[in-house]
């Protein structure tokens, strides 16, 4: 099934302004892993909101799971399955305690009790959180308040997971948890992830790239076939790693063999 | 500087006190307090010390925690003493100092407002040392349920406490942050004349209150993504439990409030 598709979705903050987003069409399968990666102010994180009803198309129309997305009653269930987290980690964490806060969505959803206790268990044991359950925020590292925060949205069971730059505030141990953390989601519970990133190391582990140029989707391709043509991306202003260049080389100088290790390096997200 | 900061004033532990649903020590406060204002003879006074010292007894604070409470107050009970010993024209005169008399029914009255004070310090204290504030905003939240029909928005002022609780940390941490950063740029904060003092608490506020400003639409924004609808159909995480020693705690206390009002006559 389709779990999103932009439908010539344009957006503008205030009429009479310039278009954040001009007739954007895409889709997401289920099952599927889109980073989209592009420079500031290219409506990476407004395309993102569009999908949870935080902001509504002002022309076209956005749907999940085959549902338009529009305001009223129905948005509540929605972002019961449309989880998101944010880039702050401290801006985020709305309640005195971990075990709290993870209850958050649950108590606006009105799950009773018993069941809160359920799953927040397990939720705790899928983000590796189990011993911090009843810490306090500000004695956490940014990873752990990160881990937090999915852990918050898994407890409603979504089936679709979407981050705006969940991991740029982190360190590298940090970003490694909630990558790692990702990955078990997408391969173990099939959850379709959405993940705006600037760091394309991230945006490989994925299924698939877009790239964002002035409110547009430039360039949208398959992770494989990305690392094949990134040529594509030199002549944007994505700064390629080191091991991309590597890549690059190695496929100039035609070396079969090393590429593919390299490539497989690349996709396993091992350079994280 | 503020790493070991804690909320409120509340100091875990395991007494009957602690034990006891926030809701009950609300009503139990609530009825001290009471009982506080209607004592006005020395039996009276009596009596309220004997209980409220009890009380002290069963919560297992420290003397000096309690000490440490009064000390912000002590000038208050020192000045309305003062004020009552030599206004109060009642009863013989006791000693003149310049053109004052000094009475002994000023020195009674200066007592028993002095006493009130304390015992109402002493109450309180002992409510919020034995009462977490998230449990205090819970144990609130569901007093004020019933007034939610006179229009008292119970749940968003139990909702903002929460949240105040959770920042509070937030916001010295940043605030550390922010006088390093402009001491490192040449702020006085601790030296330096009283201009210098006042420019450098500026540069402290002025950041803070914006960061403040900036967190708080973001969090407006997360709460809204994880389904946030006001406080409509909502179910808590959080449950008190009301078990029968409170209300026999309750009972004991109203009932001794009761005979305190007989036995002071
Ligand atoms: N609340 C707002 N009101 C008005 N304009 C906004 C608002 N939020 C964003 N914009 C504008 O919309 C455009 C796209 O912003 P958006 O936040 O979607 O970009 P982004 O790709 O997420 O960038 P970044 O990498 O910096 O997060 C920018 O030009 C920005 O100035
Ligand atoms: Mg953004």
């Amino acid at each position: 099934m389709t779990a999103v598709s932009f439908n010539h979705v344009s957006f503008r903050y205030e009429e009479e302004s310039d278009w954040v987003l001009e007739d954007v069409n895409a889709e997401i399968e289920e099952g599927e892993w889109v980073s989209i990666i592009g420079p500031n102010g290219s409506g990476k994180s407004t395309l993102s909101r569009m999908c949870n009803g935080l902001l509504s198309p002002v022309e076209g129309e956005v749907f999940i799971e085959g549902k338009p997305v529009r305001p009223g009653e129905e948005l509540a269930l929605l972002r019961q399955k449309v989880g998101m987290v944010f880039q702050n980690p401290d801006h985020q964490f709305v309640a005195p305690t971990v075990k709290d806060d993870i209850a958050f969505g649950m108590e606006n959803a009105g799950v009773p009790r018993n069941e809160m206790v359920e799953r927040i268990e397990k939720a705790a044991m899928q983000t590796g959180i189990e011993k911090i359950l009843d810490a306090e925020p500000h004695r956490l590292s940014g990873g752990q308040k990160q881990r937090v925060a999915i852990a918050g949205t898994l407890v409603l069971h979504p089936t679709l997971l979407i981050l705006d730059e969940a991991t740029s505030m982190l360190d590298p141990q940090g970003k490694r948890e909630v990558m790692n953390i990702l990955k078990d989601l997408h391969r173990r519970d099939r959850i379709t992830i959405l993940h705006v990133t600037h760091d394309l190391r991230e945006a490989a582990i994925g299924t698939r790239i877009w790239l964002m140029r002035f409110g547009n989707i430039a360039i949208d391709l398959d992770s494989n076939t990305m690392l094949d043509q990134m040529n594509q991306f030199d002549t944007n202003d994505i700064p390629l790693p080191y091991e991309f260049h590597l890549l690059q080389e190695l496929r100039r100088r035609h070396c079969k063999e090393e590429a593919g290790l390299v490539k497989r390096y690349i996709r396993d997200g091992i350079a994280l | 500087m503020f790493k070991h900061i804690i909320i409120g004033q509340y100091l875990p532990g395991n007494s009957f006190l602690h034990r006891m649903d926030a809701r009950a020590k609300l009503i139990a406060v609530l009825l001290m307090i009471m009982v506080i204002f209607l004592a006005d003879t020395w039996r009276g006074y009596g009596a309220v010390t004997v209980g409220t010292v009890g009380v002290w007894m069963i919560s297992g604070v420290p003397l000096r925690y309690i000490l440490k409470g009064m000390y912000p107050i002590l000038i208050l009970i020192v000045g309305t003493f003062l004020l009552h010993a030599f206004l109060t024209q009642e009863g013989e005169v006791i000693a003149t100092v310049g053109a004052f008399s000094v009475y002994s029914g000023g020195i009674e009255q200066g007592l028993f407002i002095g006493l009130r004070l304390f015992f109402l310090v002493l109450v309180t204290s002992l409510l919020t040392l034995t009462t977490s504030p998230i449990d205090l905003t819970d144990g609130l939240e569901q007093m004020l349920q019933p007034l939610k029909r006179f229009g008292v928005p119970a749940h968003e002022v139990a909702l903002m406490m929460s949240i105040a609780i959770r920042f509070i940390p937030t916001l010295f941490q940043e605030a550390e942050k922010i006088i390093k950063a402009q001491t490192a740029r040449g702020a006085k904060f601790n030296s330096g004349s009283m201009k210098q003092r006042t420019q450098a608490m500026i540069s402290l506020l002025v950041p803070l209150f914006i960061r403040a400003f900036k967190r708080a639409e973001d969090l407006a924004l997360a709460m809204e993504a994880r389904g946030y609808n006001g406080g409509e159909k909502r179910t808590k995480l959080r449950a008190l439990t009301w078990r029968r020693k409170d209300t026999i705690a309750c009972l004991i206390v109203a009932v001794s409030a009761v005979l305190l009002f007989f036995f002071q006559r």
